[in-house]
C-alpha cells in the first residue's frame, strides 16, 4: 500500500479516459500527459493504459508500506526520497523499500509527473474507468492499495525532452471545425504571436492570452460536441484549450485544434509558459 | 442526408450537417449516430446537428471510417425515444424566479405553470454537464432571458428558464437561469445501473405537483 501524506496542489488517479459516456456529457478524464502515462507503464511491464497517480507541481508526497518498483515519468518536480536524501530520476524505475518516503519537492520543468507502481493501483472502476471524476482529487491520509503484477514486454527508449525548463513552447494545431468563421487577418495574429499561459488552467482547460487583445469572434454557433486539444475562442477573445475534465459540448468556435502528439505539451504547460502555434 | 466532414484530429471526425437546429435533422443525427458501431470505433457523440466520432487511427484510416459511415441507411422511424414523465413543484423557495419569468412576460404564475406544463420537450442532446439535456419546445410566450447576476449555487434538480430553452440541473452548479421549480427525477444516479435515464431523441413531460400531488 501507499499512503498519501500530502497531495499538494493537485494529485489524482488518471488512466486513458473514461469511453462511452461523453454523449451523457460525461467529461473524458485521463492522464493530461497520456504519452508519460504510457511510458511509465511500458516501463514497469504494467498495462499501458493502466492508471496511475498524475501529480500537479509540487508538494505531492506518499510513504511506502512495502517493497515495491516504482517509476515516475513526465514533468521533473524534483522528487526525492525524503529518508534516503535521494534523487529519483525520471523516466528510470526504482525499487522502493518499506518506510521510503517519496518526496515532490519543487517544479524544475514541466507541470504534471506520473507516479507508477509495479502492478498499478487497485481501484474501483466507475464507468469503465479508474481515472477520478471532474473535481475529485487525492486526500492527505489517503490509503491506495496496489495492484497485480503482470507481465508485459519492455520496448522503445524514452525521453521527455518535449517538457522545456525555460517554458517556452511550439505546439503544431490543425485547422478547427470553424475555421471558416474566422477573417484571414485573425488567423495570421493568432499564428504570429505568442501566448501567455494565465494562471486559470486545470484539468478541464488552459487559458491562454497575448497583449495584442483579439477582436472578439460575435458569430453564435450551435453548440457542438468538443475534446481535449480543441482551441475555443469565447467573446472576450483570450483562448481556452479545452483539456480532459472539460465539457463534452461547446457554444464557442472552435478555431484549431492541437494535433494529438502535441497534446502532451499542453498538458504540461503551467502559468507563465510561452506559446507559439504553428498551422501543419 | 447530406453532411460535411472535418477531420480535426488524427483521431476524430466531425460529421456537421449545418448550422441549425431542426427536429428532422437531429432525428436523422441521433439515428446515424446509433448505427455507428465499427470495431475501430471507440466513441460516438451526437449533438444537435453534428456527429461527433472518435476512433483508432491505426486501425481503420479517415477515408474508410467515412465510407462506412456514408453507407450507413438508420431507420429515422423507427428509432423513437421514450417519455419520462418530471413531477415539478412550481414556484415558492423551489421556484424564485416563478414570480420574475410570469411579471416579463405579463402572466400570472398559474399560467407560466400551465404552459411550461402542457408542451412536451424533446431532447435534442446531452452536455454541458453529466446528465444534463439541452431540450427543445419551450413556448415563447414564458421565454425569460438569464440572470444579470448568476448565482452561485443552484440546487441539484432545479428548473429553469433561459431565453428559449428549458432545463434540469443534474446537479448543484453555479448558473445564470430563471429557477421557476424543481424535480426529484435525477438526470444523473451515478450509484444505480442506469447512470443516465435519459437519452436524446428521449421526450420530457414537466407534471405540476401541489401539496404533494401530481395534478
Amino acid at each position: 500500500m501507499i499512503k498519501i501524506i500530502s497531495s499538494g496542489i493537485y494529485s489524482s488517479i488518471q488512466d486513458l479516459g473514461r469511453r462511452g459516456y461523453r454523449k451523457f456529457g460525461m467529461p473524458l478524464s485521463g492522464a493530461m500527459d497520456v504519452y508519460a502515462l504510457k511510458v511509465v507503464n511500458i516501463l514497469l511491464e504494467n498495462d499501458i493504459g493502466e492508471a496511475a497517480i498524475e501529480i500537479t507541481g509540487s508538494g505531492f508526497s506518499c510513504e511506502f508500506t512495502e517493497d515495491t518498483d516504482i517509476c515516475i515519468t513526465g514533468a521533473d518536480l524534483g522528487a526525492l526520497l525524503q529518508n534516503r536524501d535521494l534523487k529519483i530520476k525520471i523516466g528510470v524505475p526504482i525499487f522502493l523499500k518499506k518506510d521510503d518516503i517519496l518526496n515532490f519537492s519543487k517544479i524544475v520543468k514541466g507541470l504534471r509527473s506520473y507516479l507508477q507502481i509495479k502492478g498499478g493501483f487497485k481501484r474501483e472502476l466507475i464507468m469503465g474507468s479508474k481515472s477520478m471524476l471532474k473535481g475529485e482529487r487525492l486526500i492527505s491520509g489517503e490509503i491506495i492499495k496496489i495492484g497485480k503484477k503482470v507481465e508485459s514486454e519492455v520496448k522503445g527508449n524514452f525521453n521527455f525532452d518535449y517538457i522545456k525548463e525555460d517554458g517556452c513552447y511550439e505546439i503544431r494545431v490543425k485547422k478547427g471545425p470553424d475555421f471558416a468563421l474566422f477573417p484571414r487577418k485573425y488567423i495570421k495574429s493568432l499564428l504570429a504571436q505568442s501566448f501567455l499561459v494565465s494562471p486559470y488552467l486545470d484539468r478541464m482547460g488552459i487559458r491562454i492570452h497575448s497583449k495584442n487583445k483579439v477582436v472578439p469572434i460575435e458569430r453564435n454557433i450551435i453548440t457542438k460536441p468538443v475534446f481535449p486539444g480543441c482551441i475555443q475562442i469565447p467573446g472576450n477573445g483570450n483562448p481556452i484549450i479545452i483539456m480532459n475534465d472539460g465539457q463534452t459540448t461547446g457554444g464557442y468556435p472552435v478555431w484549431a485544434v492541437i494535433v494529438k502528439d502535441d497534446l502532451k505539451i499542453a498538458g504540461q504547460l503551467k502559468s507563465g509558459d510561452k506559446v507559439k502555434f504553428f498551422h501543419v | 442526408m447530406r453532411f460535411k466532414v472535418h477531420q480535426p484530429a488524427e483521431n476524430y471526425i466531425l460529421l456537421d450537417f449545418g448550422n441549425k437546429i431542426n427536429e428532422g435533422i437531429n432525428k436523422y443525427v441521433i439515428a446515424l449516430a446509433s448505427y455507428i458501431k465499427h470495431e475501430a470505433v471507440l466513441e460516438v457523440i451526437p449533438a444537435y446537428s453534428s456527429i461527433l466520432v472518435e476512433f483508432d487511427e491505426s486501425k481503420i484510416s479517415s477515408e474508410k471510417l467515412y465510407r462506412y459511415i456514408k453507407h450507413l441507411k438508420p431507420d429515422v422511424v423507427k428509432e423513437q425515444g421514450k417519455t419520462h414523465i418530471v413531477p415539478v413543484i412550481y414556484g415558492g423557495v423551489f421556484g424564485p424566479d416563478l414570480k420574475h419569468v410570469a411579471i416579463t412576460n405579463n402572466l400570472t404564475e398559474e399560467e407560466v405553470i400551465k404552459i411550461h406544463s402542457s408542451n412536451s420537450y424533446r431532447v435534442y442532446m446531452l452536455g454541458f454537464m453529466p446528465g444534463f439535456c439541452y431540450l427543445g419546445g419551450l413556448n415563447p410566450l414564458i421565454a425569460c432571458e438569464r440572470k444579470i447576476e448568476p448565482r452561485l449555487k443552484i440546487s441539484k434538480g432545479s428548473v429553469g428558464i433561459a431565453g428559449q430553452q428549458t432545463g434540469i440541473y443534474p446537479s448543484k452548479s453555479p448558473g445564470g437561469w430563471q429557477i421557476i421549480g424543481k424535480t426529484e427525477f435525477e438526470l444523473y444516479r451515478p450509484k444505480s445501473e442506469e447512470i443516465f435515464p435519459i437519452n436524446a431523441g428521449d421526450v420530457i413531460i414537466f407534471k405540476p405537483i401541489v401539496n404533494g400531488r401530481e395534478l
